[in-house]
């Protein structure tokens, strides 16, 4: 047992070092980019969500406010991901430039209602 | 209004109350009706009757059959003052239901009586919860040996309002007592008691004997009940009579001076309204920091009540000092209530104040402010406010506790401002944009082909256009055309 125990971690530990080392070497870096800024958003949102499930939710557009940006701006920012990866290029209407211009004017919205909502 | 209006307005009234008291020295009138038994008997209170005619009293002395003994014509009030000295049943003018409306309407009343009195003064002093006995009292230590119906007492258990302190020292006193029927009304007030050795009926004795009781009623008239007619006749008020004490080696009665002619005084003056008479005037209530009265403030609100107390003393209003003026905001039930300490004294009026910090139920609430000292007049002032929720701009903001949420949305701001910085410094101009994009690609598809030499593969049979496009763009950027065209002649290629 212990040997197939060590090597099914082994197995799951070299996927994951293989992924992540694929995933170094074959992403450019406009999309790593997008995916550090997608992951600080993951991070705030869940923070934020873990913030109201211990304290309540007594302002609560504050929260929605707050949760809905990091939510929105994730959402934004994946489209840009999609509209802007090369792996793409056949399958969706691909224009980076296009999809920049309406990242920059959907999060001017976003942030625009969210600073109105945040009370 | 104004500050100094208000000071003008109030110095106003004031004068105009002072230059009234030059007059007469009672508050309610100086009309007096004075209820004899017989014509004759108004020739034994000639000190009491004298007295207050050199007060300002305008006394009308009637006996209690005649026709002329009446408090109202024509629904109102014929005198300001009732004195009753007489045992006899009162009729007409004078029964019990005419007296009590003559209260009711504001008049005082004071009603002696002694033993052998009617039905009708039984009628008229339950209607004050009191119970007269009818058995003369007697004490073999507090009393006249030569007479041994007389008693002296000094116990006078009076609020300092009626009988000031130090003012009644013995006083002789033949007659009844009575007994209180509601040991919990808030009106009734003591105002002599007999000493513990003096003895009347069997049920009534010691220490539960009273001889005197006064009543402030809620509409602010006075009734004084007292159970004897010679403590008020001239002679236990002449300045040398002297009460032959029974036993002064073993204590009890004294044979110094009496003070039947003081305690008559004292209780007539607060019995007809010339002293210990108060008011509340100007009653003021504003924001913290401002001037203006409104009828409408917001939950939470801090303000500022004012009122001011006066007290008459016979000449003049003057402050009226106490520590039981209470302020209270009530809707239903009082949601504030707490004393008003005294702030402001002025030679005629004491001024109160307190601040209020308002309750956060909103509604209607009333503003009430009352002083019910024992002896004195009930002050009760009572004004309506409304008290309005938050406005949707009036509710606090950045709360502490919503913090995290705050720095979430500005980080979020902040990050996609950072972020658009980097991107758009990533490519500066829109014909490069191939140019680099090519060249990355250029750069991957040579580490794929290190790395990976059959995934490529795979890939390029999968997919003709990420194979062909590297190889297409790295040409174009050679030749320095710009993407999009090299994407047509590539579509056009394809299609």
């Amino acid at each position: 047992m212990a040997p197939s125990a060590k090597k099914s971690s082994a197995v799951s530990a070299s996927a994951v070092s293989s992924l992540w080392s694929h995933y170094v070497a074959t992403t450019p870096a406009h999309l790593k980019l997008i995916d550090i800024y997608l992951v600080f958003l993951l991070y705030s949102g869940i923070a934020q969500f873990v913030y109201v499930l211990l304290a309540g939710s007594y302002p609560f557009n504050a929260f929605l406010a707050g949760f809905g940006s990091a939510v929105a701006s994730f959402v934004f920012a994946v489209s840009l991901r999609m509209r802007s990866n090369p792996e793409n290029k056949g399958k969706i209407i691909w224009n980076p430039q296009q999809a920049f211009g309406e990242f920059v004017i959907c999060n001017v919205l976003l942030h625009f209602i969210v600073i109105h909502f945040l009370g | 209004m104004p500050h100094a209006l208000h000071v003008a307005f109030v110095a106003a009234l004031l004068l105009a109350v002072v230059a009234h008291a030059a007059l007469a020295k009672s508050l309610t009138g100086d009309r007096v009706l004075a209820v004899v038994g017989t014509p004759t008997d108004a020739d034994k209170y000639t000190t009491l009757l004298n007295g207050l005619k050199g007060r300002g009293f305008n006394v009308q002395v009637e006996s209690v059959a005649s026709k002329s003994a009446q408090l109202f014509s024509y629904g109102e009030r014929t005198a300001d003052h009732l004195l009753l000295l007489t045992t006899k049943p009162l009729t007409n003018g004078i029964a019990p239901k005419s007296v009590i409306h003559f209260v009711n309407a504001g008049g005082n009343a004071l009603i002696a009586t002694t033993k052998g009195l009617s039905t009708s003064h039984r009628d008229l002093a339950g209607e004050f919860g009191i119970d007269f006995e009818d058995a003369l009292l007697t004490d073999e230590f507090y009393g006249d040996r030569n007479a041994t119906s007389v008693i002296a007492s000094s116990r006078v258990v009076a609020p300092t309002a009626i009988i000031g302190a130090g003012k009644v020292g013995q006083v002789a006193y033949r007659g009844i007592a009575h007994t209180v029927l509601a040991t919990d009304n808030p009106y009734l007030l003591p105002v002599l008691d007999a000493n513990p050795t003096s003895v009347g009926s069997k049920r009534v004795a010691g220490e539960k004997v009273r001889l005197v009781s006064a009543m402030q009623a809620a509409n602010n008239a006075r009734v004084a009940l007292v159970g004897s007619l010679d403590v008020l006749a001239d002679e236990f008020m002449a300045v040398d009579h002297r009460i032959h004490a029974t036993a002064p080696q073993f204590g009890g009665a004294s044979t110094d001076k009496l003070s039947n002619a003081a305690f008559a005084t004292e209780l007539l003056q607060w019995t007809f309204q010339e002293k210990a008479v108060v008011r509340a005037v100007a009653p003021m209530h504003h924001h913290v920091g401002g001037t203006e009265q409104h009828d409408m403030y917001r939950i939470k609100d801090e303000i500022v009540f004012n009122i001011t107390l006066q007290e008459w003393t016979g000449t003049a209003w003057q402050a009226h000092l106490t520590d039981t003026l209470q302020f209270s905001a009530t809707m239903l039930h009082p949601y504030v209530r707490h004393r008003m300490p005294l702030a402001l004294t002025t030679a005629h009026s004491a001024v109160y104040s307190t601040y209020v910090h308002l309750p956060d139920v909103y509604g209607v609430y009333t503003f009430a402010a009352t002083c019910n000292e024992p002896g004195y007049s009930h002050v009760e002032h009572k004004q309506l406010v409304s008290i309005r929720p938050y406005r949707h701009n009036e509710y606090p903001r950045y709360l502490p506790v919503a913090w995290p949420y705050y720095v979430g949305a500005y980080s979020h701001m902040a990050a996609f401002v950072v972020f658009a910085a980097l991107w758009l410094s990533r490519t500066p101009v829109k014909a490069a944009v191939g140019e680099v994009a090519g060249k990355k690609e250029v750069a991957r598809s040579a580490t794929e082909e290190l790395l990976h030499e059959e995934e490529e593969e795979k890939v390029a049979a999968k997919g003709a256009s990420t194979a062909v496009a590297p190889a297409v763009a790295a040409v174009a950027a050679k030749e320095g055309r710009a993407p999009g065209s090299g994407k047509a002649k590539r579509r056009n290629r394809a299609g």
